[in-house]
């Protein structure tokens, strides 16, 4: 009962009435039990159910300064600070503070492996940068799916930390493995994709700008549908377009991104994205999407930490904007690089101002050619 | 010589002149002795760099679909939809051993989620989710190492050499990098979302819930696209979204980049709107950056998979097209829900017609109140 005083008296159970509150006293209780602090348990405000399951993902407790981590892993201090900006933890005036959990800390450190090589302190923070970006999501994805298989009508608190910590155990030991495994994987892929040309070792500088051509399909109609249908639905619209585009890329095209109702591949194969992309609207139609509008630019652009840069980019989604629903566009300097390339079958489209674009741009509707006999 | 001979005679040399060929013929030659085989080298695209594909698992060894399924026991018919999660080409014949053993493992061992009591459809949304972010991360490493290695005039065989040791050295230490952020990021996921009593009352997942969205755009970047070198676009990408991570602090999420353009969250709009006021100002203060236009909605979204989805999100960007260089825009959905809040200013900016939005929305402009 002294317990329940106390948790009262910080102000754990604040804006909890009735079983919410019976719950909660409940819940910390329990906590208490398997050895967790007041502290630990005041500092998870939002979540404190979930301490047992981020116990599990290596979060002891413990609180360490970046000076400590400075010491540890031989980073300076103001190179350490940077890389935990790069992911995402919050920035602390005070190095002596020991206000980072020693697990995030820790994960910051790794990268010190990229500094020992003679990477400098900028691209390092990159990669760990786009690192966290895509496993955020990838985060984000497997604890949704993990609620889903975890969460029962009327589970207490205490289910559900009990649930959450035992599948965190489970899972822990084979994330490892099975993470290396991911990368290596893409490692090999990415060896793959581009080959390091004699001009560009000349140079001794990376591969930079090339030729590539980009194209962009948007479900025509999205902020309309997003009006009318609830968010859970745009969700399924978009994620649906953005499997069936995985689908369609196929080497050399390449998937990018998706960007909310939209999706982006490049090739450095002309005819290839654009065959990719008729395809891509003829699945979108059998699987019930709305339709597409595609459009698509050939020029010179880089690429950096999975994304491209460059003219044919902006074009090319320029060009979508101005395609109609059902159909796919293509700017003058794409067409010249398709060239005779069978298969397809041109009609000219007018020429356009495109917003941001000097001049006026010559743009071709493209279908297969066995479409229109 | 022998060698030369040899690399001339596969056919490998096909198309190379000059120096060109010197270099490739004496990097053949070392690929052989170091046991590559000459179908191996054909058959890849970039030979100089097989010595560090090897060492990531491209080793020459080839099974079939079939093969790995019997020993990993995952179905043939799962194991083709976690091979095309990753990108890899679908065969077409199931007994033909054309996968590479490492590729296909690595499609297996997905199978851990299946263990752990997610759904088919799950396990492969995880894995299409997870693949697509490393592949973003092993092509920012190849790029990073790849620039420590290479010299002003090196060789096919130098660079050859100098990547494999590397990614030799490298290579063991992947793993628990990724495995670790991968931990952080599972905890931070699990910290920002509580589940409430309602939703674990429905045994349901959180569902759309009321936040504010936010776009920041930069004005003129397609015209600069075509009249700046694309690795020019490319860091002043980089500028805009460091400085939207610096301003977006806990409740304020930073979403994403989309070329031009940063898109923010958050359930406060009070804290929301402060902070692209802040990044207004920020991109303000550096020389040589393109203006601001920032625009944002308020309404329900639902999250999955870290990102967005709803009616906010995309009103906010219609918004940010309405937008004039260096003014934030808000809906009246934003202006409604902050109220009369001290420290901002607003001004009607008229009712507009926004494409695809029902009617017409009225906008605000808004201000930081200490701004003369």
């Amino acid at each position: 009962m002294a317990v329940d005083v106390d948790i009262e008296a910080l102000g754990l159970l604040d804006g909890l009435e009735g079983d919410a509150r019976t719950e909660r006293v409940d819940l910390i209780g329990w906590l208490l039990d398997r050895g967790f602090t007041i502290d630990q348990i005041r500092n998870s405000a939002a979540a404190p159910l979930m301490l047992p399951a981020n116990r599990a993902l290596r979060d002891d407790g413990e609180f360490v300064s970046a000076r400590q981590i400075c010491e540890s892993s031989g980073i300076e201090l103001e190179v350490l600070q940077k890389l935990q900006r790069a992911i995402g933890l919050p920035r602390i005036d005070d190095p002596d503070a020991a206000v980072l959990p020693r697990a995030d800390a820790e994960a910051a450190a790794r990268a010190k492996f990229f500094l020992d090589m003679g990477v400098d302190c900028d691209e390092t923070a990159a990669v760990m940068r786009v690192l966290i970006d895509g496993l955020g999501q990838a985060a984000a994805m497997m604890r949704e799916a993990a609620l889903k298989t975890l969460l029962r009508p009327g589970a207490t608190e205490i289910e559900l930390s009990q649930a959450s910590e035992e599948l965190a155990l489970r899972s822990v030991p084979q994330l490892g493995p099975m993470m290396e495994d991911l990368l290596l994987f893409q490692l090999r892929h990415s060896l793959e994709a581009e080959a390091v040309t004699a001009a560009e070792r000349a140079a001794g500088l990376l591969p930079g700008a090339r030729s590539v051509t980009v194209g962009f399909a948007d479900v025509a109609g999205f902020t309309k549908l997003g009006e009318a249908l609830p968010p859970e639905e745009l969700e399924h619209i978009a994620s649906r377009l953005a499997e069936l585009a995985h689908e369609v890329a196929q080497p050399p095209v390449r998937y990018v991104k998706s960007i909310g109702d939209a999706v982006m591949l490049v090739s450095p194969e002309p005819a290839a994205i654009l065959s990719a992309m008729l395809e891509l609207a003829e699945n979108a139609a059998e699987n019930g999407l709305p339709r597409l509008r595609i459009g698509l630019a050939a020029g010179c652009a880089v690429t950096r930490g999975g994304d491209w840069f460059g003219s044919p980019v902006n074009v090319a989604s320029r060009v979508t904007g101005v395609a109609r629903p059902g159909t796919v566009l293509v700017t003058e300097s794409g067409r010249d690089a398709v060239g005779s390339a069978a298969g397809f079958y041109w009609s000219p489209a007018g020429a356009r101002h495109l917003k941001g674009v000097p001049g006026e741009v010559k743009l071709f509707r493209v279908q297969r050619a066995a479409d229109c006999g | 010589m022998g060698s030369y001979v040899k690399a001339e005679a596969s056919g490998l040399l096909d198309g190379l002149e000059g120096v060109a060929r010197e270099e490739r013929a004496e990097l053949v030659e070392w690929l052989v002795s170091e046991g590559f085989t000459v179908e191996h080298i054909r058959n890849t695209f970039a030979p100089m760099l097989m010595p560090a594909g090897r060492i990531v698992g491209d080793d020459g060894n080839y099974v079939s679909a079939r093969q790995i399924c019997d020993e990993t026991g995952v179905d043939l018919e799962l194991f083709q939809a976690m091979q095309q999660a990753l990108g890899l080409p679908r065969a077409e014949d199931p007994s033909a051993p054309v996968l590479l053993r490492a590729d296909a493992e690595t499609a297996a061992r997905a199978k851990v989620f299946l263990d752990l009591g997610f759904t088919r459809e799950q396990l492969i949304a995880v894995t299409r989710v997870l693949g697509q972010g490393l592949a973003a991360t092993a092509e920012m490493m190849r790029q990073v190492v790849l620039e420590s290695v290479i010299q002003p005039g090196a060789t096919e065989l130098e660079i050859a050499k100098a990547y494999g040791a590397m990614v030799r050295e490298v290579s063991p230490l992947l793993g628990p990098l990724v495995e670790d952020v991968l931990r952080l990021q599972l905890r931070q996921s699990l910290e920002t979302e509580a589940v409430n009593l309602a939703e674990r009352a429905a045994g349901s997942l959180p569902g759309a819930r009321q936040v504010a969205a936010a776009f920041a755009d930069l004005v003129g970047f397609t015209r600069l696209g075509e009249a700046v070198p694309p690795e020019e676009l490319e860091h002043l990408a980089n500028r805009l979204t460091n400085l939207a991570r610096e301003v977006a602090t806990p409740p304020v999420r930073f979403v994403k980049t989309i070329g031009d353009a940063v898109m923010f969250v958050s359930t406060d709009p009070v804290a929301l709107l402060r902070a692209v006021l802040n990044l207004l100002r920020a991109v303000e203060k550096e020389t040589d950056m393109p203006q601001l236009r920032i625009g944002m909605a308020n309404g329900m979204a639902v999250r999955r998979a870290g990102d967005w989805f709803g009616s906010p999100v995309n009103v906010a960007s219609r918004v940010t097209g309405a937008a004039r260089p260096g003014a934030v825009l808000v809906a009246e959905s934003v202006y409604d829900a902050i109220g009369s809040a001290d420290e901002f200013t607003w001004s009607f900016a008229g009712a507009r017609h926004l494409k695809g939005v029902k009617g017409e929305v009225k906008l605000y402009r808004a201000r930081a109140a200490d701004e003369e």
